[in-house]
């Protein structure tokens, strides 16, 4: 125990917390994922009427993903969103001896649609969405080998927006049930991979948060921003869950 | 603010009404392989485990099992089975090694194509603890067990590609197989679950043989389950010890048996029933041996006449026994050790004294008790295991 703490109050660099942030960014490396988180989507709306699009690419360690995003509100302090993700990759499955054997992928998209209300707090405004979507994962671990999984996620997300001419500034926490409905998979997957995925079957519905936020620079009616996400939950190899994204983005703002 | 209440509890319904439990459906064959295979095939809707987990006592005494892959392991069994692949379609692998009789034949030669007869006793293919944990030199090195009478094949393929195409068995060029196996439409979906693809060449035939084999072992007789009890707490390799002790579910005969087979035969057919001691021996069946066995092949002198020293899991049901299914029972083969050993110049020291053959002296109950522990290698799991029988419908 006194280990444990030394290294946390060890000095300013906190080597702990940056190995947990590398272990979060890397853990779904070389795993196939069953879910990919796709960026906290924070409107920056303040009024009726007002509204934007997003085009974002963004990646983890393991995936390339692609989000999109349109809000619009159509009364003051009401907000709601479309969120449309897609998610892929693929890596060799090398064999030390005879080098690679198969390709896997993993490729998915999800769909959701929320509605919030936003109120003014302290120097930016404060909201509260609800949504909810669905999509689709599908794995392939070589020789056609597939596994495909339906999700539905359900989310409460508080976020945190500031805005000024020129800076955008947005955080949210995205409370998650992520729920896989139905799959069909191939038994021929390794026996390691299946028990993932019986994992996620007995124990879906999953709940957990997700912290998000971006940052961007505006030239009106443009954004240009850099997004972040990660999970805050369960291990990749367990789960297969990925663990982040990270993009940049180009926003088109509707006043 | 009321219409956003209003969502929310809209939403909140939508989750619990939405259906909670996941049903994921889970599928080897597709429904047009199903309707296929069901055609020729009893195979069971998702392949059986060939995984091979030695038990305690064996693993402790430093043998494991090599990975068998399942699919591969699915397509052999049938490869096995599969009457076809003999030149006159009435012999399989099976027909030779039945199952009921742990995997050898109770003829002393077996039948082979156009009512051939093998020139030698069928081996019981189950009378090794796994085939995989030590015999062959691709899974374990040039220290491994060899396969046939004469050790003549070095791996399982080695050793199937001998019995598909030896005249006396299947009498089969490895092209005919192949090209047999091509035009049976039940190996598309097989071949596709173990290689990826349909195509047929000779060396993954070999491959899904040698993956079956591989997977047949025998660990799960009374002797298993008493020689795991008594090690207690040990782990480890304790050489003998565990095995020179008396088991408490045993017999007072089969103990008594196990004594007399500890000290007078376990130097060569090894006491704990895992790898045989010796990889060859000389054990005096002839003083002038016509079948030179081992020596046939490699031509040493002190070779000739020496054979293959056999484990003897399921011993009580392979009979006849020997290279030559000379004796009938296990009552002739004590005999034989007995009294019988013959004075061959090579015979092999653990079976002289003093420069003649050993006498044995067993008395009649000697005899008994060394036959009521032999019993207990049988292995009745092996003998019923589905995922080991004939899968041809009919
Ligand atoms: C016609 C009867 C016959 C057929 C058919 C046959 N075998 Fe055999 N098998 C034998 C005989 C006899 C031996 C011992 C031959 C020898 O040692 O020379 C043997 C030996 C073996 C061994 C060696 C075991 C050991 O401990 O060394 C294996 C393994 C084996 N057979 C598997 C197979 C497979 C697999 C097939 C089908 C591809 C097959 N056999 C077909 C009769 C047959
Ligand atoms: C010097 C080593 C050696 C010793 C000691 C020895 N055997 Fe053997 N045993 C062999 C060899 C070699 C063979 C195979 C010979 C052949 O078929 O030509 C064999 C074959 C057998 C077989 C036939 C197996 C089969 O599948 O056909 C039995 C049964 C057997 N031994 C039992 C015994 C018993 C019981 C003892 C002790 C009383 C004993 N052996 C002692 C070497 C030995």
């Amino acid at each position: 125990m006194r280990f444990r703490a030394d290294l946390f109050n060890f000095s300013p660099m906190r080597p702990f917390q940056i190995l947990l942030l590398a272990y979060l960014l890397l853990a779904a490396g070389c795993v196939q994922y069953h879910y990919s988180p796709n960026f906290v989507q924070t409107p920056y709306g303040v009024k009726k009427g007002s509204g934007q699009v997003n085009a974002s690419v963004g990646g983890s360690p393991v995936a390339l993903n692609g989000d999109f995003h349109a809000s619009y509100s159509p009364i003051k302090h009401g907000t709601v969103m479309l969120n449309y993700f897609r998610t892929r990759s693929s890596f060799e499955d090398t064999n030390f001896f005879t080098g690679p054997t198969y390709t896997h992928t993993s490729k998915g998209y999800l769909l959701e649609a929320a509605a919030g209300g936003y109120m003014p707090i302290a120097f930016g405004t404060g909201a509260m969405y609800v949504g909810w979507g669905q999509g689709k994962m599908r794995n392939d671990y070589g020789i056609e080998r597939i596994a495909d999984l339906r999700l539905q996620r359900f989310f409460v997300q508080p976020t945190f927006t500031f805005k000024n001419d020129w800076f955008r500034l947005g955080m949210g926490l995205r409370l998650v049930r992520l729920n896989f409905p139905s799959g069909s998979i191939d038994y021929r997957i390794e026996p390691a991979d299946i028990e993932i995925i019986q994992r996620l079957e007995r124990e879906s519905p999953f709940w957990f948060p997700e912290f998000g936020g971006n940052i961007g620079v505006h030239f009106k009616p443009f954004t240009i921003s850099a997004s972040l996400v990660i999970v805050g939950t369960k291990p990749a190899f367990l789960y297969g869950f990925d663990g982040s994204n990270i993009g940049l983005g180009i926003s088109y703002e509707l006043e | 603010m009321k219409k956003f209440t209003t969502l929310c509890s809209l939403f909140a319904l939508f989750l619990l009404l939405g259906a909670c439990k996941s049903d994921f459906n889970y599928y080897y064959y597709s429904k047009e392989e199903t309707e296929l295979l069901s055609q020729f095939l009893k195979l069971p809707e998702f392949p059986d485990d060939y995984t091979v987990t030695l038990p305690s006592h064996l693993r402790n005494a430093g043998l494991f099992a090599r990975g068998v892959e399942r699919d591969k392991a699915v397509l052999g069994r049938v490869i096995f089975y599969d009457k076809k692949l003999s030149k006159d379609g009435t012999v399989s692998c099976a027909s030779c090694h039945k199952q009921e009789l742990a995997f050898s034949d109770n003829k002393a030669f077996s039948d082979g194509v156009y009512d051939r007869s093998t020139a030698r006793n069928s081996i019981a293919l189950g009378s090794v603890a796994n085939f995989s944990a030590y015999y062959g030199t691709d899974l374990n090195g040039s220290n491994a067990i060899r396969f046939f009478w004469d050790n003549r094949a070095e791996t399982a393929a080695d050793q199937s590609r001998g019995s598909m195409t030896n005249a006396q068995e299947m009498d089969m060029s490895m092209h005919e197989i192949a090209s047999t196996v091509e035009s049976q439409s039940y190996y598309g979906p097989l071949f596709k679950k173990a290689f990826g693809s349909t195509v047929v060449t000779e060396d993954l035939v070999l491959e899904a043989v040698s993956n079956f084999v591989n997977a047949m072992g025998s660990f799960q007789s009374k002797f298993d389950a008493e020689a795991n009890l008594s090690q207690g707490n040990f782990t480890g390799n304790f050489g003998n010890v565990i095995y020179n002790n008396n088991f408490n579910g045993f017999t007072a005969a089969e103990n008594r048996g196990k004594q007399l087979y500890n000290n007078n035969c376990s130097s060569c057919h090894s006491g704990n029933m895992g790898r045989p001691v010796l990889q060859l021996a000389n054990n005096g069946l002839e003083a002038n041996p016509i079948d030179l066995g081992v020596g046939g092949i490699s031509g040493a002198n002190s070779e000739k006449g020496a054979f293959k020293v056999p484990t003897l899991r399921n011993i009580a049901l392979t009979a006849p026994y020997m290279h030559d299914g000379r004796f009938n029972n296990l009552i002739e083969v004590i005999d034989f050790y007995n009294t019988g050993i013959q004075n061959h110049p090579f015979l092999h020291a653990d079976l002289r004294v003093g420069g003649v053959p050993m006498q044995m002296n067993f008395s009649a109950d000697d005899k008994n008790d060394l036959i009521a522990f032999l019993n207990t290698l049988t292995d009745d799991h092996l003998l019923a295991d589905k995922k080991f029988s004939d899968p041809f419908k009919q």
